[in-house]
């Protein structure tokens, strides 16, 4: 949330990052990259950073999900040396079916 | 017998035609003429040693306004009416004067000294990279603000407040720092069983820059690092803000 007084740019830089950038809202007032880019509209750079986010979802789901089937094989394993379900569960941590 | 062929006539008779005229005084009598003085009260002129005319020096006084001391006499000079120095440095070191207006004639004093504030507030978005992992910051990236004395007749003093945040994804068993200018300035981790997105450190740093020139111009680029990656951490947004207070110097 922006604060009174203030004006909001839109960055995308070249490498593949964007950024909000907000200054004091005075004549001349003008955004400073710091590495190649452009100052785009809030409509494309929304469209960037949506897909920012979408990849940054992929990450934590692919994350997860590989670290489910190690606490899985965990919980596996302790259910196979007889260990009761909940306490196995609640050691490893699964949560799964 | 007269050469002119003019008659003789006797110096009383001579005396009868002449007369004085507004500050000269004649005696009809001796023939004399003679500066006519005033009486008046508040009157300065008066005769010199040899007769002549003459103003003593502090004799003619003045009527002043506020502002202005004395009337202009020999004990009582005219003299601005100022303020004792009540300061510990002498006048001579570090003060300024006071300054005839080319327009109007006015007295003035220096211009007022400038002091201002600048924040610039930066969240910068990433896909998932990855954390630095050796135990010496790498600067993931940098974040420029420029830097300009707003005042044209004075050097200003920089000060300049930083605020970071780095926004970690953190797999289990993960780790990660960042830091502020190369300085290791917060570290987060995730102990748990599964991954985290963490983003809730805010650290805030305040140093003083360079001074700047009159109306002088200069950049400041922050460098935020990453550094004691483990476990496959990532970053995915860095909210910084930058706060500059100009301060002109007297």
């Amino acid at each position: 949330m922006a604060e009174p007084g203030t004006v909001t740019f839109f960055i995308i830089y070249e490498d593949g990052s964007v950024e909000t950038q907000t200054l004091p809202d005075e004549p001349g007032a003008q955004p400073v990259l710091s590495k190649p880019g452009r100052n785009a509209g809030e409509i494309e750079y929304n469209q960037f950073l949506a897909r920012i986010e979408q990849q940054n979802a992929i990450w934590f789901a692919e994350t997860q999900a590989r670290e489910q089937q190690l606490l899985k094989a965990d919980y596996d394993a302790l259910i196979a040396a007889g260990i009761p379900e909940a306490t196995a569960r609640r050691i490893t941590g699964y949560s799964g079916p | 017998m007269a050469r002119c062929g003019c008659a003789d006539t006797g110096a009383e008779s001579v005396r009868t035609l002449l007369s004085a005229e507004d500050g000269v005084k004649y005696n009809s009598t001796t023939g004399v003429f003679s500066a006519d003085i005033s009486p008046n009260v508040g009157n300065n002129l008066t005769l010199d040693g040899f007769g002549r005319l003459f103003v003593p020096t502090g004799s003619a006084t003045v009527s002043t306004g506020p502002g202005i001391l004395g009337d202009g006499s020999g004990g009582n000079p005219v003299r601005a009416n100022v303020a004792s120095w009540p300061y510990v440095t002498p006048p001579v070191t570090g003060s300024q004067g006071v300054f005839v207006n080319p327009i109007g004639g006015q007295l003035v004093g220096p211009p007022i000294q400038v002091v201002d504030f600048v924040a610039t507030n930066f969240s910068r978005s990433y896909a998932a990279l990855a954390v630095n992992t050796t135990g010496t910051a790498v600067t993931a990236d940098t974040f420029t603000v420029n830097l300009l004395n707003p005042d044209p007749n004075r050097s200003c003093v920089v000060i300049i407040e930083r605020e970071v945040k780095v926004r970690f994804g953190l797999p289990a068993n993960s780790d990660a720092s960042f830091s502020i200018d190369g300085a290791d300035a917060g570290r987060q981790w995730n102990k748990g069983s599964t991954a985290v997105t963490l983003g809730g450190v805010q650290v805030t740093r305040m140093f003083k820059s360079a001074n700047l020139a009159p109306g002088g111009a200069s950049s400041y680029g922050l460098q935020v690092g990453t550094l004691n990656g483990t476990g496959g951490a990532t970053y995915s947004q860095i909210n910084v803000d930058i706060r500059v207070l100009y301060i002109g110097q007297a």
